[in-house]
């Protein structure tokens, strides 16, 4: 499985992860704005990936990410160490998500419409490898049908998805973002993969 | 087909959720039956794909995008307990200092050099009487606070007289009197669970457990 730097499963590198950002927490309080930049690089990707699952709009989600880090630089005084920035910053990042969709009443993308912006195709991005265990997984085709596959989960479905598999949380910490029992987190990422499982397999 | 392979459980089986015995069974399951086979790889894709994912790219300048929009060095005001104190502290003091620069500026004026012994007896009287001033005011203030309480008092208690009188004399007081606090004690109980839930899931934001 690819670790992410973000929720290393090592313990003792998952406590560095956290040493180093109560670090860069501590120089801004102290002043030093800079410091601030390591933890938006730390949480850029996760960020806007998770955003992205809501708002499904990719210039949008980065607006919204960026009022996201906007908002935790100035509550950053509020933040308690005694938790898990990650937790806090999520927590952040979803209000932000569902206030800007109740305001905007944004339209939701088609998934038929390809999602690019100007220069460059989003979404996901298999590495290609040689020791690739499916021959599926070389096939556009299939990536493509499979993203799409995902885009059309329900979203409690896909919030959960992506935050265990995309952003590799850990089932107690998206229980805690998303304020709900443990078992209910389980539960909608398994039958998440069924439903995912079975409109890929309509598609091919 | 008497599978014992339901959906979730291959999944389980993939996750290493299911109990060890659970396990065995179904690695026992797999080797004879090819459709739970299918649901297997399948399943192994699905979380492979997932896992292989790099999800959206972010521009490169997106984190100098969100340093552009930050103030510089960082902003707060009063966000500990000690600022806080010291805050307190330097207010009172400010007060103080002008509370006693205008009393100097008013008496200078009209009794003459502050080193006279007649200067500060004068002051001491101004102090003394701004003092007896601010309790009065303060007082008549705590005043209105209780005679407001007082006439609310005695309002709740008519409301009070009157329904026991009504609930006593009707034909049926007693029932509807203990149908009223079963209904309070329910509202009461239903409050303090839902209350408590609330305040839990607001005030424990993501422990440092995994």
């Amino acid at each position: 499985m690819k670790q992410s730097p973000l929720h290393p499963v090592n313990k003792s590198s998952e406590n560095a992860a956290q040493e180093f950002e109560q670090h860069a927490i501590n120089r801004v309080l102290g002043g030093d704005s800079s410091a601030f930049e390591d933890l938006v690089k730390r949480y850029e990707k996760p960020i806007v990936n998770y955003i992205f699952r809501f708002i499904q709009h990719y210039e949008e989600s980065l607006d919204i990410s960026q009022e996201v880090f906007m908002k935790a630089y100035y509550a950053l005084n509020t933040y308690n160490s005694a938790f898990r920035f990650s937790t806090w910053l999520y927590r952040i990042a979803r209000n932000t998500a569902i206030d800007s969709m109740r305001k905007k009443q944004l339209n939701l993308r088609s998934i038929d419409e390809p999602q690019t912006s100007q220069d460059r195709e989003m979404f996901y991005q298999l590495p290609t490898t040689d020791a690739s265990p499916e021959a599926r997984l070389r096939n556009r085709e299939f990536v493509q049908n499979f993203q799409e596959a995902v885009q059309e989960l329900p979203e409690e479905y896909r919030e959960v998805i992506t935050m265990r598999h995309i952003n590799h949380c850990s089932y107690l910490e998206i229980a805690e973002i998303c304020q709900i029992p443990i078992g209910t987190v389980k539960n909608r990422i398994f039958r998440g993969r069924e439903l995912l499982r079975k409109r890929v397999e309509d598609k091919i | 087909m008497d599978c014992i392979c339901t959906e979730l459980n291959v999944i389980l089986y993939i996750e290493k959720e299911l109990p060890e015995t659970e396990m065995l069974q179904m690695e026992q399951h797999f080797a004879h039956c090819a459709h739970c086979r299918h649901l297997l790889a399948q399943h192994r894709m699905v979380r492979l794909t997932l896992e292989r994912a790099s999800g959206i790219q972010v521009p490169a300048d997106f984190s100098a995008r969100v340093m552009a929009g930050l103030p510089s060095p960082y902003h707060r005001f009063l966000t500990t307990a000690r600022e806080k104190i010291i805050a307190a502290a330097a207010a009172i003091v400010m007060v103080s200092l002008g509370v006693f620069t205008y009393l100097i500026g008013s008496l200078g004026q009209n009794f003459g050099s502050p080193l006279s012994l007649q200067w500060w007896n004068r002051v001491l009287v101004q102090t003394f009487t701004l003092a007896v001033d601010t309790f009065i005011v303060i007082s008549d203030l705590v005043g209105i606070l209780v005679s407001v309480a007082l006439f609310l008092g005695q309002g709740l208690a008519f409301v009070m007289e009157t329904l026991g009188r009504l609930l006593l004399y009707s034909p049926h007081g007693l029932a509807t009197l203990c149908l009223s606090l079963a209904i309070f004690l329910a509202s009461l109980s239903l409050t303090k669970r839902y209350g408590h839930a609330r305040t839990l899931r607001t005030a424990q934001p993501g422990r440092q457990q995994r």
